[in-house]
């Protein structure tokens, strides 16, 4: 998918575990696992939002788009 | 318990008995077709008397080839639409009895009921033309004169099989259609497990 999805990189800098952050989002530890891993279809903007409050971050923070043209040519290097 | 989950349970629960009987049927089938074959083949012995349509074929009409040969290519004809048919409904209950009552084999199996009762159908118009016209060539030896009369020439059973069968079809078609849609929703309830 050309998303990217950054969460477990403001976990990291949060210093925060997977399973707190859900509890604290209110999303079950294996939808957070889904969205991590890029396997989500999509994201509520409530999800969004306790996300960005928890990790104290901006959605841009948390996703990134990359084209399918630059992430061959990264591949390729 | 919902209304749909008490109904699956009753059809489930009935779906045995009807593979149970099914079963029963099929091995009662194949066991009076080993029996016609035994009269038809060892007619004098055991003095039996075949009768398709209006024809009536006793012991001593058995005792020509052309007549046994023709009794037994029609006792095969009927195994080859009645067994499978005996057998389809048995795999249809065996679904049933395991709760798929909406699957793809399930569809498969009534569109092929609906073609065997339509074969039938043929089968009940074109025996007593194709027998007559077997016998014209080979001769009527001992086959009871009484019972060969026009009527039995043209005899012509009705559109019954041909509009059961269509009706089968009919009933797999809309099967189909709701196993598609169910299919569907199945994907969009996974796709919605993906939302987060």
């Amino acid at each position: 998918m050309a998303i990217v999805v950054n969460v477990d990189v403001m976990l990291a800098r949060r210093k925060m575990r997977l399973n707190e952050l859900a509890e604290r989002v209110g999303i079950t530890p294996q939808n957070l696992s889904v969205l991590k891993t890029g396997k989500a279809r999509a994201i509520r903007f409530s999800t969004l939002e306790k996300l960005c409050e928890v990790l104290e971050c901006q959605p841009g923070d948390l996703f990134a788009f990359e084209s399918a043209a630059v992430s061959g040519k990264d591949a390729a290097a | 318990m919902d209304v749909t989950t008490n109904q699956v349970e009753r059809v489930m629960r009935a779906s045995v008995w009807g593979r149970r009987i099914a079963t029963f049927v099929i091995a009662l089938m194949v066991a009076g077709l080993i029996w016609a074959v035994l009269v038809v083949v060892a007619a004098p012995q055991l003095g039996g008397r075949v009768k398709i349509g209006e024809y009536v074929f006793t012991a001593a009409a058995l005792q020509s080839w052309a007549v046994k040969s023709w009794v037994l290519l029609f006792i095969a004809l009927v195994a080859a639409l009645g067994l499978p048919f005996a057998y389809l409904l048995r795999s249809i209950f065996a679904n049933l009895a395991r709760g798929e009552i909406f699957c793809h084999p399930n569809v498969r199996h009534i569109r092929s009921l609906g073609l065997l009762i339509i074969a039938g159908g043929a089968l009940q118009i074109l025996a007593p033309i194709a027998t007559t016209a077997y016998f014209m060539v080979v001769g009527y030896g001992n086959i009871s004169q009484r019972e060969i009369t026009q009527d039995a020439v043209y005899s012509f059973n009705g559109i019954e099989p041909f509009a059961y069968g269509a009706l089968m079809i009919l009933l797999s078609w809309i099967m189909a259609v709701g196993l598609g849609v169910r299919e569907d929703a199945e994907n969009l309830r996974h796709e919605a497990e993906l939302v987060i």
